[in-house]
């Protein structure tokens, strides 16, 4: 457990006192969130190079986007660039390179803190972030409400949320956060780690096959309780994780997205991603699918819409899949993400195409056909995650 | 034909619906078929229609038709 979790002292402590952090003055609230969040992690490079490595991450995205400012240079080198150390430090080069006597790195956040230089990127070059000093910078990529599992902010977001004026909550709203948050540490720490023993018990016990009929039906009983257990464990956990850090964010003035939408009830694996992770999902929709299938139809595939949507659609998740981490597993659980993605496109445009729009409607108001489809949407999540257990 | 009007045509040709009236107030919700793909087949046809390019970001800022008026207007002004 590192000293950002959830179940850290240090945290807790800094999201009781939130309120109190966010009531000081405009001016002096943004330095004393400086020093929080960067005294904060710190603590968790525990080693020089870690130091180098983060300082070498995020540094010179911040002189580029002086340099945007003044000489309006594009971002896409510097988003090369930073995707580029990202590779190496996230350590997707030793995917590649076995047994290399590289430096290796274990930085806290990684994979949000390079989503957010992208979105600054992103934002600069279109004109939509007028200005943004080190203070600001710093304070949105280490904001240690987010700095462990998101929920993604963009950067615009973090400024009107940092640098609210806050209205005071009345009493039933205050309890209603705090009710949320009690919530979700009941999902985390009681419900989340009960199915965690299921898993963590299953896997120590797995027998290995041999041949012996008793044996094999001794795994099968094991990869069940696996097969449901671990889904919802992970449930439970993040969606847990979230609602403590929303609800005690909003109860100190701090506005942050939300980030699940009951994803188990989904009906196939587009709706699923619209309920689970949403501001990854959304992310990855408005800097991902969106651009590359915006540049498919009016390139190489402008006839042919519907390849274009597949192959966007399978590439964003394949690399959704990648961004949880680099092990072939995830790049599985990626592939998988993806198939499951334009399957579910294919079908609902093919039905369409072939029944009408008016059928179409039909057919998704039918009970048991919205049965069936939850059942299995769930199992092929529940498979996919799989791959995804460490 | 003023920009309105021709960008409602583009709205026709795209969403495949003769009778669509485009207004400034109008949002995605209003269209059944505005999702995050047609949004972008809209983009592209209209950045064929008008010759003009648009930027990841200033798509996703987007939020009326109006807006939407506004950055091509700034666009062909330019």
């Amino acid at each position: 457990m590192n000293n950002l979790s959830i179940t850290s002292g240090i945290f807790i402590l800094l999201l009781l006192t939130g309120p109190m952090l966010m009531r000081t003055p405009a001016a002096v609230r943004r330095y004393l969130f400086y020093i929080i969040n960067i005294v904060l992690y710190a603590v968790y490079l525990n080693s020089i190079t870690n130091i180098i490595g983060i300082l070498v991450f995020v540094i010179p995205t911040f002189l580029y986007i002086k340099l945007m400012k003044k000489r309006s240079a594009p971002a896409w080198p510097m988003i090369i660039i930073v995707l580029g150390m990202f590779f190496y430090l996230n350590g997707y080069i030793f995917i590649f390179l076995k047994d290399s006597n590289l430096l290796t790195f274990k930085l806290l956040g990684l994979s949000y803190i390079l989503f957010r230089q992208l979105d600054i990127l992103i934002q600069m070059n279109s004109g939509l972030i007028d200005k943004i000093d080190i203070v600001d910078y710093l304070n949105y990529l280490f904001s240690f409400w987010t700095i462990m599992a998101g929920p993604i902010q963009r950067f615009n977001e973090f400024k009107e949320s940092i640098y609210a004026e806050l209205k005071p909550l009345s009493e039933k709203e205050n309890l209603k956060c705090l009710h949320r948050a009690a919530n979700g540490m009941i999902k985390v720490l009681v419900i989340g780690l009960f199915f965690d023993n299921i898993v963590d018990n299953a896997l120590k016990h797995y027998p290995p096959y041999n041949g012996n009929p008793l044996m094999f039906l001794s795994q099968v009983k094991y990869f069940i309780e696996i097969f449901y257990s671990y889904p919802l464990f992970l449930y439970f956990n993040f969606s847990g994780y979230c609602d403590v850090v929303i609800a005690m964010g909003k109860w100190s003035g701090f506005t942050l997205p939300e980030n699940f939408d009951k994803p188990y009830l989904a009906r196939n694996v587009i709706e699923f991603w619209n309920r689970w992770h949403i501001t990854l999902s959304l992310w990855v929709k408005d800097y991902l699918f969106q651009p590359l299938f915006k540049w498919l139809i009016s390139g190489i595939l402008s006839k042919h819409i519907l390849k274009a949507q597949y192959l966007s659609i399978f590439i964003t998740f394949f690399l959704v899949g990648l961004w949880h981490g680099a092990t072939v597993n995830f790049a599985i659980f990626g592939i998988l993400q993806g198939i499951g993605m334009a399957a579910s496109m294919y079908y609902r445009d093919t039905l369409q195409r072939k029944y009408g729009k008016q059928w179409y409607k039909e057919y998704l108001n039918n009970k048991k056909i919205a049965f069936i489809e939850r059942f299995i949407c769930l199992h092929y999540f529940s498979f996919s995650l799989m791959f995804f257990i460490k | 034909m003023d920009i309105k009007e021709e960008l409602q045509e583009v709205f026709r040709d795209v969403f495949d619906e003769e009778g669509i009236v485009i207004s400034n107030e109008m949002t995605a919700s209003d269209i059944d078929e505005w999702d995050s793909l047609s949004h972008i087949q809209l983009i592209v046809a209209v950045e064929k229609k008008f010759k003009v390019k648009f930027q990841t970001a200033e798509i996703i800022k987007l939020q009326n038709v109006g807006e939407f008026i506004e950055l091509l207007q700034k666009k062909l002004n330019k």
